[in-house]
């Protein structure tokens, strides 16, 4: 399930996956470069920008894509949007982390719609990547394709809908809860709800 | 509003996962070690590219970048990119701090010698601190930063439009 702790004795097999690795700076590919290495995977392409990492997309089947979210030329949003959208099979449904130090204001709304599985915090350690991956590879979100959005359900966490807001999913309770149709409990019944009682075993 | 297809894609990830190969435990043991291997390579990066900030945007350089948010922006970045090796320091929060306030000038227009010269120097201090600077007086260094930008940055803009209506009014 995404979003749990990992433990020390999970265990991980990631020597036959081929990994994207893309950032315009250097020595940040090099830290995501020796954390995957690390982490023992063997296949791992590096893209210094989102044209580069546009040919390793069109040409490799990959399982998991983790980009910069700053580019200078094309940002990681828009490589992972395009990606969603105008990738092709059978990348277009790969898992995908983005990495960001700093979000700036006119680019939250692209981090939220850009179609990521997670958001990686920069400065990251290897545990925090590697948790990432687990919770990519367990969890079983499906991907929604509609015109405004294509990537995996943003809707996980199940909050259900605002308050006052009428939900869209069946489960979703109505935002109006109406009238009582039953008489209110008596102070006895309530109470008897929270007393303890002997049992006869 | 638009149909929404809800597709279940199985990734191949997710038998990576649960059998075989090393712990957890392991994994992140041997990614910290690879990590390590790189650190002096990035040590040098950072203090490169504080070099490269004073040169350009410190106290002594010359106007010639004055406005230039992109530039600074991508030298913080890079920072907060590179800082994994130097945890604890608090460069990081600083270089997020020096991001933030860049951000906020471009968008209100606004470019504040002063506070991109101090931001500059936090950097420099808490990179050249060591083990004797120690964790809380860091802390406060870069709060002072957030400080710093909400007064300024709020300062010179309304510095600007008390100006603009000043001129508007022919006063």
């Amino acid at each position: 399930m995404a979003g749990r702790q990992i433990l020390s004795s999970d265990r991980i097999d990631l020597e036959r996956v081929n990994i994207l690795i893309v950032d315009d700076n250097p020595q940040s590919l090099d830290i995501m470069y020796s954390a995957l290495s690390g982490f023992g995977v063997r296949n791992i392409t590096k893209a210094l920008s989102a044209r580069e990492a546009r040919e390793v997309v069109r040409k490799t089947t990959l399982d998991l894509i983790v980009t910069d979210a700053e580019m200078p030329e094309e940002n990681g949003y828009d490589l992972l949007r395009w990606l969603r959208r105008e990738g092709g099979d059978p990348n277009r449904f790969a898992p995908a982390l983005i990495c960001t130090g700093h979000t700036r204001l006119s680019q939250i709304l692209l981090a939220r719609d850009c179609g990521a599985h997670f958001i990686i915090t920069k400065p990251f350690t290897p545990k925090v990547l590697l948790e990432r991956i687990f919770w990519v590879g367990r969890e079983d979100r499906p991907f929604v394709e509609c015109e405004a959005y294509v990537g995996p359900d943003r809707r996980f966490k199940r909050l259900g809908p605002p308050g006052g807001v009428r939900g869209r999913r069946k489960e979703d309770v109505s935002a109006a809860l109406g009238e009582a149709t039953e008489p209110n409990l008596s102070q006895d019944e309530i109470n008897s709800f929270m007393k303890p009682a002997k049992v006869a075993i | 509003m638009s149909d929404a297809r809800i597709i279940r894609i199985k990734s191949r990830l997710s038998s990576a996962i649960g059998r075989g190969g090393i712990t957890a435990k392991e994994a992140i043991a041997r990614a910290d070690a690879a990590v390590e291997g790189i650190r002096q390579t990035l040590v040098d990066a950072i203090d490169a590219i504080l070099a490269e900030m004073e040169v350009r945007f410190g106290e002594s350089s010359p106007d010639g970048s004055e406005g230039d948010y992109e530039a600074l922006y991508a030298l913080a970045s890079n920072i907060i990119d590179a800082s994994a090796c130097l945890n604890g320091s608090l460069i990081d929060k600083a270089a997020y701090a020096l991001c933030d306030m860049v951000d906020l000038s471009a968008e209100r227009g606004v470019w504040d010698r002063q506070t991109v010269e101090v931001h500059i120097m936090v950097l420099r201090l808490l990179r050249n601190g060591g083990p004797d600077m120690l964790p809380a007086r860091r802390r406060r260094v870069v709060e002072g930063l957030r400080l710093v930008t909400a007064k300024r940055i709020g300062d010179v803009e309304a510095a600007r439009t008390a100006k603009a209506a000043k001129s508007a009014k022919g006063v």
